[in-house]
Order: C-alpha cells, then sequence, then structure tokens
C-alpha cells in the first residue's frame, strides 16, 4: 500500500493529530510515561482544526482577509 | 486600480498562460511563488547562522553567544537600510557589506575572505535545506521556456542575485531562466517600483508585452502595474494553512515541548513534488525510525565532543545505519565545530566471544549470557558460541563428572542444581581456563592486528555505538584488549539498554542507553522492549553477520563473514529485502533531520517527548495494520541455539507484537491489558 509522508491538512500520515489527541486523552487515564506537559487541551484542539477543518477556514480568511483584519482588531480592542 | 489577485496556484497558471500568449517576458518574484520555505519565518534561518559564527568564535577563544551574534546582525543590517534609505528609495541592504562589517567585529583581523566564504556558504546551505520549488510553477516555466518567452526571476532582498542563482541552481531550474536579479546589486527594488524601469532599460523590454507574477499586492502587482506590465498576484490560501501550522508548532513548543518534537517533523516533511506517493514502510521509516536515529546521533555528537571522543566507532552491523544517518545529518548539525572522527567496525557477538577468552578466559557471567537464550543448554553450546574445540576439554569435563551434553540450563530437562555447581568448579580449573585461552588466542590476534589497522588504539578515549541491549559486544570487545597498556577508555552509547544482566562497569569501560535505559526510569521509552527485533532489523547492514576473525599465514588478520547460501543466510536476505523500503524512508530522513534540527536548535531532551509519544502509539497501541507492515518476518540470532525447552517451560508468554490476527482483530483491550502487564514488569524490575 502507498500514501503520502504527509496528507492534504498538512498532517504526519503516520501520526495524525487525531491519533494525538486519543493517545492525550488515554494517558489522562492511565500513566503512559514522560511527556514534560504533554500536547495540552487547547493546543491540541486548535491543531484539530487547522488540520482538519484548516482548507476551508482558510479559503475564507485568505479571500475575505481585509474584513477578517477589522474583526481582528476589533477583538483585540475589546477581549 | 484593481489587483489580479489568486487564490491558489491552478487557475493563476490558467490565466498566465492565457496571458503569456500576447507576452515576450515573463517575470518571477521567487520567494513564496517559485520557491517555498518549510518553515513561515524567513528569519528563523538567520539563527543556525548566528550559532555557527558564535561557534567558531569559541573555538577562536572569542566569547560570543548566538543571541549575542544575532543581536548584532540584525543592528548593522539595520544601519546599512538606513544608510540606503538616504540615498534610495528603498531601505535595501547588501549581505556580502554588513556580514563582512559583523564578521570583523567579531573577528577582527581574522575575518578573511575565506571565513565569510565558509559563513556565506553555510547561509546558502541553510536557505536551500529550507527552499523547495513549487511544482506547478517550474512546469510552467518549462512550457514558457519552449515557447521561446524571456523569462526573469526578480527579488527584494539583502541577498546579491549571485547568491539567489545557487538557490536556484539548487532548486534545478536555473536553466530555465534568463537573469536572476536581486534588490541587493542595486537598491532599487520592486517595493518602490523603481526595479522595473531598471530592468526594462537594461533588457530592453517593452512592458506591454511583460507579465509578472508575485506574491506580494504591492511589490508584486500595484507596482508593476503602475510601471505598465500585467501582473497576477497569488494569494495562495494553501500555503498559508501549512505555515499557520508550522508557526504554531514553533510558538506552542517554547512553552510545551511535547511539540518540539513535532516541530521537527513538520520541518522534516516532504513539500510538492518531494512528497510522492511512497510504500506504507518507507513511510514509517521517514516519520518513525527516522526522527528517533536523527535524536539519538545527535546526542552522540554532543556527548562525543563533552567527553572529549576521539572517534567514534559503530558496531556492525545496526551501526551500519547509524553511521550512515551521522554522514548525512550531523555535520548539518554541528557545522562550526570540532566532531570526532567515525569508523564502522566489523564485530558481533559470536565474532568477539571466543577472541574475550585470549587473556581472562571464561568467566561466570559471560557462560551466564550463554544461558540466556533458552536454545542453548549444554558445554556445546557454550563451544559453539566462543568458537571452542569441545574435544579437547573432555579431560576438563571428565574431572568434574560432567560430559559436553550434560545439561547446564534449568529450562531444559534433565536440569540438576549439582550440575550447575560443577560447571562453576570447572569454570575455576587452571587447567581448564588454559585450554580455553590456548584455543581462542588465534582470534585474539587477529582482532588485535584489525583494531589496530583501523586506529582503535590511536585514541585515549572512544566511543562505541550499538544498538543494545546488554552490551555484550562491549563486554567482550573490552575484555580482548584490556590487557594493553593502550587500551582506550571505552565509552558505550546504545540506543536501547535493557540491562538483563549486570555489566562490570569501571571508569575505562562503561556505556549508557540513550533512547531507553533500564537505570533512567522512562516508563513511555521502555515500551522499545515491546518489539526490539524490530529495531535491530530495520538498522541491520545488508551484508552477513561476522563470524570471527582469522589469522592467515602472512601475519595478516582476515574477516570471517556467515555464508549466506543456507537457510538461515536466504531467510535474512527476504527479511533485507522486504525492510528494504524502511530503510530507505531512514535514510532519506537524514538530510532532512540533519537541516530541521540546525533550524530549530533543539537537541535530544526536547525532543524526548515526542519521541515517546511515537515509541508509545507505535509500539504499545498500534494498529493492527501497523503490526502487519513493520512486523519482521525473520530475525537471524546465532547465539540462540536449536535446543527444544522442557514442557514445564514451554510457555512463552504472548506479546502484542507476536499476536495472531485474531486476538489483535477481536481480543477485547488488548493493548491496554498489554500494557498493563508491562507496566506491572517495569515496576517490578
Amino acid at each position: 500500500m502507498t500514501k503520502k509522508i504527509m496528507n492534504n491538512g498538512y498532517d504526519l500520515t503516520s501520526s495524525p493529530i487525531g491519533r494525538v489527541f486519543s493517545h492525550y486523552l488515554l494517558s489522562r487515564c492511565i500513566p503512559m510515561g514522560m511527556y514534560r506537559g504533554g500536547g495540552g487541551l487547547k493546543c491540541l484542539l486548535i491543531f484539530s482544526v487547522t488540520h482538519y477543518f484548516g482548507k476551508p477556514i482558510f479559503w475564507f480568511v485568505t479571500r475575505f482577509e481585509p474584513y477578517m483584519a477589522r474583526l481582528y482588531r476589533l477583538k483585540e480592542r475589546f477581549m | 486600480m484593481k489587483i489580479p489577485k489568486y487564490y491558489s496556484i491552478a487557475p493563476l497558471i490558467k490565466k498566465g498562460k492565457e496571458l503569456a500568449r500576447d507576452v515576450d517576458t515573463v517575470s518571477f518574484d521567487l520567494f513564496d511563488t517559485l520557491l517555498i520555505r518549510r518553515i513561515h519565518d524567513p528569519d528563523m534561518v538567520k539563527l543556525p547562522v548566528a550559532r555557527y559564527v558564535a561557534d567558531m568564535a569559541m573555538e577562536k577563544g572569542l566569547n560570543w553567544t548566538q543571541t549575542q551574534v544575532q543581536d548584532l546582525r540584525d543592528s548593522i543590517e539595520q544601519q546599512h537600510r538606513d544608510e540606503t534609505g538616504k540615498a534610495f528609495d528603498d531601505f535595501e541592504a547588501c549581505y556580502p557589506r554588513y556580514m563582512q562589517e559583523m564578521l570583523n567585529e567579531i573577528f577582527a583581523e581574522d575575518a578573511d575572505e575565506a571565513l565569510f566564504d565558509k559563513v556565506a556558504d553555510y547561509e546558502v546551505a541553510m536557505e536551500n535545506s529550507m527552499l523547495v520549488p513549487r511544482g506547478e510553477f517550474i512546469d510552467w516555466l518549462k512550457e514558457l521556456r519552449q515557447q521561446g518567452k524571456k523569462i526573469l526571476i526578480v527579488s527584494d532582498i539583502y541577498l546579491p542575485a549571485i547568491y539567489l542563482e545557487r538557490f536556484v541552481k539548487h532548486a534545478g531550474f536555473l536553466d530555465l531562466v534568463d537573469a536572476v536579479i536581486s534588490s541587493a546589486d542595486t537598491f532599487l527594488a520592486k517595493a518602490s517600483g523603481k526595479a522595473f524601469p531598471l530592468i526594462q532599460k537594461e533588457y530592453n523590454l517593452d512592458p506591454n508585452r511583460w507579465l509578472h507574477v508575485g506574491d506580494n499586492p504591492v511589490s508584486d502587482g500595484l507596482r508593476p502595474m503602475e510601471s505598465g506590465l500585467q501582473a497576477l498576484v497569488l494569494h495562495d490560501a494553501s500555503e498559508k494553512q501549512r505555515k499557520s501550522v508550522i508557526r504554531r508548532l514553533v510558538n506552542y513548543s517554547d512553552g510545551r515541548p511535547f511539540w518540539r518534537g513535532r516541530a521537527l517533523q513538520q520541518l522534516m516533511q516532504p513539500l510538492e513534488y518531494e512528497n510522492r506517493e511512497r510504500d506504507d514502510l518507507y513511510i514509517e521509516g521517514y516519520s518513525f525510525l527516522g526522527p528517533m536515529i536523527g535524536a539519538f546521533v545527535q546526542d552522540i555528537a554532543e556527548k562525543s565532543r563533552k567527553l572529549k571522543i576521539g572517534k567514534v566507532f559503530f558496531l556492525s552491523r545496526e551501526g551500519w545505519t547509524f553511521k550512515k544517518y551521522w554522514d548525512q545529518s550531523i555535520p548539518r548539525i554541528f557545522p562550526g565545530k570540532q566532531l570526532p572522527d567515525t569508523e564502522y567496525l566489523y564485530v558481533s557477538r559470536m565474532a568477539l566471544a571466543g577472541a574475550s577468552c585470549a587473556y581472562k578466559g571464561l568467566s561466570q557471567a559471560k557462560a551466564d549470557i550463554v544461558f540466556l537464550p533458552t536454545g542453548n543448554s549444554d558445554f556445546l553450546d557454550v563451544c559453539r558460541i566462543f568458537s571452542l574445540d569441545p574435544e579437547p576439554f573432555s579431560p576438563h569435563l571428565n574431572r568434574h563428572d560432567l560430559t559436553a551434553k550434560t545439561v547446564l540450563s534449568p529450562v531444559h530437562e534433565g536440569y540438576l542444581q549439582e550440575n550447575s555447581v560443577r560447571f562453576m568448579e570447572l569454570l575455576e580449573d587452571e587447567r581448564f581456563q588454559d585450554e580455553v585461552k590456548r584455543q581462542t588466542r588465534p582470534a585474539n590476534d587477529a582482532l588485535q592486528l584489525y583494531l589496530e589497522d583501523i586506529g582503535f588504539f590511536e585514541h585515549k578515549d572512544i566511543a562505541l555505538v550499538d544498538i543494545g541491549w546488554l552490551g555484550t559486544i562491549q563486554r567482550f570487545l573490552y575484555e580482548a584488549i584490556c590487557h594493553r597498556e593502550d587500551a582506550p577508555v571505552c565509552h558505550g552509547l546504545l540506543f536501547g539498554a535493557t540491562r538483563g544482566i549486570p555489566y562490570p562497569t569501571t571508569t575505562d569501560n562503561h556505556f549508557e542507553g540513550i533512547i531507553y535505559d533500564k537505570h533512567r526510569f522512562d516508563f513511555a521509552a521502555s515500551t522499545i522492549m515491546y518489539s526490539r527485533d524490530f529495531f535491530e532489523e530495520a538498522c541491520r547492514a545488508p551484508h552477513p553477520t561476522l563470524n570471527g576473525y582469522g589469522l592467515k599465514d602472512d601475519g595478516g588478520y582476515e574477516l570471517l563473514f556467515r555464508q549466506t547460501d543456507d537457510e538461515i543466510g536466504q531467510a535474512e536476505k527476504e527479511q533485507d529485502e522486504n525492510y528494504a523500503p524502511l530503510q530507505q524512508g531512514i535514510l532519506a530522513s537524514a538530510p532532512a533531520y540533519g537541516a530541521a534540527s540546525a533550524l530549530l536548535g533543539y537537541s535530544i531532551d526536547d525532543y524526548r517527548p515526542w519521541l515517546n509519544y511515537l515509541m508509545v502509539s507505535k509500539l504499545a497501541f498500534p494498529k493492527t495494520r501497523e503490526i502487519y507492515n513493520i512486523r519482521h518476518k525473520h530475525h537471524l540470532d546465532d547465539f540462540h541455539g536449536a535446543k527444544k525447552v522442557s514442557k514445564g517451560q514451554t510457555k512463552v508468554p504472548d506479546t502484542l507484537w507476536n499476536s495472531s490476527s485474531f486476538s489483535l482483530y477481536c481480543s477485547p483491550f488488548l493493548r491496554f491489558r498489554q500494557f498493563l502487564r508491562h507496566m506491572r514488569d517495569r515496576l517490578n524490575e
């Protein structure tokens, strides 16, 4: 069987983020060893979104970049 | 003025092809258009260069850190930009000028042209390792070339055109372009629009028949259109996604070390046309074993410098892969540092076992090693492993009421406790030991000749690099040479040290495990024990094992390799063929590892959390398909005899990696149960 080393979501084919996430959840239940703090839930969620839903998100963001920039500035001002 | 923007390459090229029919010249931006960088931030490529300069300064006794060098570079570059801004519209800088100034400040009179060339060559090499040509653009360039169009590359950057040509040449399309133009040569850049009239004049171009393609809406869109050119701007959504991934990995790595290894792997990933369909085993070699071996050899290089090791010996046969990995990755990671010499050493447990007895005789510890594998049961197995002729030992055995076939292993039928006692007495018998030494002396003499030949005794401290696990090869090797006054201090560096039997550690002879060491409790790394044979087979050299060292009639020595025409030899050959893609994947990852690790500046301690995750996930919780793919078919172990163990001892516990397909698919919580058992075993050790 053949595959590409990097998949379409710019993730590792052999260790995709979903697998890292499930491993993280398992490591919450049983001790797995030394991961120096592990991946962190927030980081894992962001990477999951970026890898799995990045295509439509970045399609939208690049097309509406000026509007997104305005929204981002608003967010920075109030949050 | 409406700038034509395209959000992916395909529609841009389609439009470009339409427009190209009516133009004579097509110019391209270089970075983020024809070439993309693996890293999101181009300035990160400057960091290893700063480290390189700092290392060279340290070697010359000058106290400069990487940060100080980088700060100096930034400040001098900014000064140059400010100076240029007084006379030109663009605030450009020229690399050779400000870099030479920086080197003058650091190295004073030692900052000659040769030093500058060294630094510049390294910077170009680092850039080249991070740059990838965009496949679809290169295909279009070829078409344009065939149509006879004039093709120019125009870039706003601090590097003069001669350096850009080196990037283009390395990317493999210099023959497709007519000229490479950089703002660093003229200080007239695309950003102000001054570059376009200059190029028009120099190459006598008609602006109406000139198309420019780039990624910057101002420099590559607005400015060329103001000069009367047609322009296409690429605003690539997928590139934004890719850069977003690597940017986050690098940023998160600061606070969460877990992501450092993942960032390394992201930088190692093949892009564009490099990312072809590959065999599953190739992918495992590239993405699983490659980074682990990379971290292993990188740590060996760091330890070698710390311990002032003169030469690193990679022990056959797994050392073959380690050495190849070292050759292709380590010079990139430590360019400014003095690295030890390296050598591949032909050794094996079987070849060294006999030679190790020539001066010290056959010790109890060595005899114990024989009976670790359950296939060995009697003195004949001892003779097979230590290359002894059993016949001359008959009187010695008789003196202690033993025969060559007396069962000495407790797991075999017919074993009696007193057999072991008698065997211990035999080992204390001087006449027996004299016979052992007599028989093994020629092998030892031949071994010493071989070691002298390859400069083994020329260094005070040497490293012996092997896959693992008990340090038996190092034990035998050291015992074979420790009688010599010029015997070096042997620092063993193993991939994994399981330490099944106690090792006679001294200051002159010791070892440690790099990825896993039983003495350094690391539960995640201990999952390496799930499938040790896999690591051995994956790294094994494609040559037969060494059976011994022989003396030739002319006084020289010869290496005696195992025959390959028997059943075991054929099985090994079959295994080699099976794992060929795996090894290709491992070795293909070496240059990528070197470049990525040099750029990130991390060491094994930074990568360890991710490597631990890889091991636990791949070895303890693998997918069934992965076990099928990775599991080896044959594993040669000459140490292991062919004797059958007694019925009560036959039950060998099932392991995940030798489970049947039915168990792997249907046994509930199989991996979880195995993992708990592994945990219990480690805690009870």
